[in-house]
C-alpha cells in the first residue's frame, strides 16, 4: 500500500505556485495579469503593470476631486496590504493624531527630565557622567527657526542621521497610510514644527532648541540604557576602593589581612607594603609581559613580586626598623598573595597606564581593608586603637587570634557587601527609571 | 651466616618524629586554620566546580613536600655563604622570598615532571593547576615557617607534606561546609564570602582550643 503524504506537509514543499497579493484588483487588472503570465513575464513585470494601472485610475480620481487631497500621492509599497476592511483617515486626522502622539511624548519626555534633574542634585559620585551623543548644530537649529519646515515624518532614518552628524536631509512629505505602525516619536529627533508651532513667532522657536539640548546634556538622556548600564557596571567593577574591594568584596589577600592586622601599626606596615608591591608590580609585570608576549605569566608576576620586593623591604626597614619582624611571615609572603598576582590568571594584557591605575586602586583598597580590621581587632582585643587606650574592658579577645579574625573578617564582609549592593541596586534602579521608555 | 644488626630504635624515633611533625602540621598548625595561608585559593577552588580538588592538591603535596629540602638547603647552606658577600644595607631578609620562591619553582618543575607517570588526562589537568598550587602562600609560607623554627631537613620534609596534606583536609572541611552553607536559612548578606569565612573561623577555634595559644608567626 503506498504510504500516502500528510496533507499537512503541505506547504512545506517547495513547488507550490506563487501567491500574488494585489491589492483594488479589477477585471482589468486581472486579465492583464494573466494575459503577462501567459507570455511568460516575471511576478515583478506583472506587479509593476498593476501598479501602474493603479496609479492611472488613483490620478483620475483625483482628477475628478482634487481638493479631496491636495498634495501628490508618493509610489506606494508594492508588497504592502491595505485592508479595506478599515476606515480610512483623512490627512488632517493623521496629523491630529500624529500632533497627539507628540505631545504625549514631549510631557513623558520632560517628566522624566524633571526627575532626572532632581536625582543628579544629589551627592551621586557613581552617576553616569551626561555625556550627549547627539547635539543639534547651531547651523541646524537656525534652519529650524528661519526656514520652518514642512512637518516631516522621520523614521528609522532620523536615527542615521543622529549617529551622523551630517546636517539633516529634509524629505518630502510622507503621506501616512491607514494601515502604517506609527513609528514611536524619539526624544532623540530633531525638534519637529508642529502646527501650533507655525503661529508661533519665530524667535520663540529658536531658543526652544537650545533649552531643550541642555536639557538633554543636564539629564543625561542622550544615551542608551545599554550604554549606561554598561558604564555604570564599569565604573562598579573598577571602583577597587569600596565596590569591588579586594578583601572585602572578591576575597583577595585574606592571609595578611587574617594573619598579621592583629592591631593598627601592623595594620599600617601592611599598608604601605601592599601599596607599594601591588602598585609596581602590576606596572612592572604587565611591562615584562608585553616584552615576553604574554608568557610565563605566573613566574613573570611572583619573580617581579620578589625582585620589588628587596628595595620595599629596605624602605620598610627604613621607616619601621625591627617592628618588620612583628609581621613575621606575612611580609614575604606578600610576593604571593592573590591580591598582588591574581592578574596573572587573566589572559587579557592590560596597557601600562591601566595597569598603574588598576594597581593603585587596588592597593588603596586593600590599605582600606588592611586599616579597617586592624584597627578594629586591636580595639575589640584590647580596646586601644594605634597603643591609644580608648576603653577600658576587652570586648573580644579572640579577636587577636586567627580564628577571631576569620570571624571578624567575615562579619565586616558581610556588612560591606550588603551596603555596596545596596547601594549598586540603587543605581542600576536609577538608571533603569531613567531609561524606562527606551529599549535599545 | 652473617648476620644483620639492626639498630630499631633510631628508626622508630625518627619515624615516629616524621609523623609527629606531620600531625601538627595537619591539626595544630594547619596552614589554613592556625595561619590563614591559601585561603583566597581555597575559597576560589572550592565552589569551582571545573577544577578537581585532587588535580589541585595533588601537585600541591608534591610541590611542598620536594620544596621543603630545597627551602631547607636554602636556609643552612646558601644564606650563610651568602651573607659574606652582601652589603651592608642589604639585609638578607630582604631576599629570602626571592630565594624561597626559587626553591618553589624548582618543587614545580621537578613535580612537572613527575607527572607524567599519571594518564595523560590527569597529567594534563593537573598541569593546568600546578602553577596555581605552586604559587600560593602555603608553599613560601611553610618554608618560610620551617626556615624560622631551623627545623631540620626531615622535619621539613614532614612539616611540608603534614602541611599540604592539612590542607587538602581544610578542603574537604570547607567544600562540605559550604555545601551546607548555600541553605536559605542563612542570611543573605551572609552568604557566599562571609559565611565561609565565619565558617573557617569556627574551625580555627578547635584549633585554638587544641593548641591554646597563638602559634608562632
Amino acid at each position: 500500500m503506498p504510504n500516502s503524504q500528510n496533507r499537512n506537509n503541505r506547504r512545506k514543499r517547495g513547488d507550490h505556485s506563487e501567491t500574488l497579493i494585489i491589492p483594488h484588483i479589477t477585471k482589468e487588472m486581472l486579465e492583464k495579469a494573466r494575459s503577462m503570465a501567459a507570455q511568460g513575464a516575471s511576478r515583478a513585470e506583472i506587479e509593476q503593470a498593476i501598479l501602474q494601472m493603479q496609479t492611472a485610475k488613483s490620478a483620475s480620481d483625483n482628477t475628478a476631486q482634487p481638493a479631496a487631497q491636495p498634495a501628490p500621492q508618493q509610489e506606494p509599497d508594492i508588497h504592502r496590504i491595505i485592508p479595506t476592511s478599515r476606515p480610512r483617515y483623512t490627512e488632517e486626522e493623521r496629523k491630529a493624531m500624529l500632533e497627539k502622539m507628540r505631545q504625549e511624548q514631549e510631557q513623558q519626555e520632560a517628566a522624566r527630565r524633571e526627575e532626572a534633574t532632581r536625582r543628579t542634585e544629589r551627592p551621586a559620585w557613581h552617576f553616569p557622567r551626561p555625556e550627549p551623543v547627539h547635539r543639534p548644530f547651531p547651523h541646524q537649529e537656525e534652519q529650524t527657526a528661519v526656514q520652518q519646515p514642512e512637518p516631516v515624518v522621520q523614521n528609522e532614518q532620523s536615527t542615521q542621521v543622529e549617529a551622523t552628524p551630517e546636517p539633516v536631509v529634509q524629505e518630502p512629505v510622507v503621506q501616512e497610510e491607514p494601515t502604517r505602525t506609527m513609528e514611536a516619536v524619539r526624544p532623540k529627533q530633531q525638534p519637529k514644527e508642529t502646527a501650533a508651532a507655525k503661529e508661533e513667532p519665530a524667535v520663540q522657536r529658536s531658543v526652544q532648541p537650545a533649552a531643550q539640548s541642555g536639557q538633554k546634556r543636564h539629564a543625561g538622556l542622550l544615551r542608551s540604557r545599554n550604554e549606561a548600564e554598561a558604564e555604570l557596571n564599569e565604573k562598579i567593577r573598577s571602583d577597587h576602593v569600596w565596590l569591588s574591594n579586594p578583601v572585602m568584596v572578591r576575597g583577595l589577600g585574606l592571609a595578611p589581612v587574617v594573619g598579621a592586622a592583629l592591631d593598627g601599626e601592623r595594620a599600617l606596615m601592611l599598608c604601605v607594603a601592599c601599596l607599594l608591591l601591588v602598585t609596581f608590580t602590576r606596572v612592572l609585570a604587565v611591562a615584562v609581559c608585553h616584552i615576553s608576549n604574554n608568557r610565563f605569566r605566573p613566574m613573570i608576576y611572583c619573580y617581579t613580586a620578589a625582585v620589588l620586593y628587596i628595595p620595599v623591604y629596605v624602605l620598610l626597614y627604613n621607616l619601621f626598623g625591627n617592628d618588620l619582624t612583628m609581621l613575621g611571615i606575612y611580609l614575604p609572603i606578600l610576593v604571593v598573595e592573590p591580591a598582588i598576582v591574581k592578574r596573572m590568571e587573566f589572559t587579557e594584557l592590560e596597557p601600562i597606564r591601566d595597569a598603574w591605575r588598576h594597581g593603585f586602586n587596588n592597593g588603596i583598597g586593600m590599605c582600606a581593608a588592611l586599616l579597617i580590621v586592624g584597627c578594629l581587632r586591636e580595639l575589640l582585643a584590647t580596646g586601644a586603637v594605634f597603643g591609644h587606650q580608648l576603653l577600658q574592658v576587652q570586648l573580644f579577645p579572640l579577636a587577636a587570634q586567627p580564628a577571631g579574625g576569620f570571624v571578624l573578617v567575615g562579619a565586616i564582609a558581610a556588612v560591606w557587601c550588603a551596603v555596596a549592593n545596596a547601594y549598586t541596586d540603587y543605581k542600576r534602579e536609577e538608571v533603569r527609571r531613567l531609561y524606562a521608555d527606551r529599549k535599545h | 651466616m652473617p648476620i644483620a644488626n639492626i639498630e630499631w630504635t633510631p628508626l622508630l624515633r625518627g619515624g615516629l618524629e616524621f609523623a609527629s611533625y606531620m600531625v601538627l602540621a595537619i591539626f595544630a598548625e594547619n596552614v589554613i586554620l592556625a595561619r590563614a595561608l591559601g585561603v583566597t585559593r581555597l575559597l576560589k577552588l572550592v565552589p569551582d566546580h571545573k577544577a578537581q580538588i585532587w588535580d589541585f592538591s595533588l601537585p600541591l603535596i608534591l610541590v611542598m613536600g620536594l620544596s621543603a629540602p630545597l627551602g631547607w638547603a636554602a636556609h643552612n647552606l646558601f644564606f650563610p655563604w651568602l651573607r659574606n658577600y652582601l652589603p651592608v644595607w642589604l639585609p638578607i631578609s630582604a631576599l629570602r622570598p626571592l630565594v624561597y620562591l626559587t626553591c618553589g619553582s624548582l618543587a614545580m618543575a621537578l613535580t612537572w615532571l613527575l607527572l607524567f607517570v599519571l594518564p595523560r588526562r590527569q597529567r594534563q589537568a593537573c598541569r593546568a593547576q600546578l602553577t596555581l598550587g605552586g604559587c600560593s602562600t602555603a608553599v613560601l609560607g611553610t618554608l618560610l615557617i620551617c626556615a624560622n623554627q631551623n627545623y631540620t631537613m626531615l622535619q621539613s620534609i614532614a612539616f611540608g607534606i603534614g602541611s599540604a596534606l592539612g590542607y587538602v583536609f581544610i578542603i574537604f572541611i570547607v567544600r562540605e561546609g559550604r555545601r551546607r552553607l548555600r541553605s536559605k536559612d542563612v542570611p543573605a548578606i551572609f552568604q557566599g564570602l562571609p559565611s565561609s569565612l565565619i565558617y573557617i573561623g569556627i574551625l580555627s577555634l578547635a584549633i585554638y582550643g587544641l593548641v591554646g595559644h597563638a602559634v608562632v608567626l
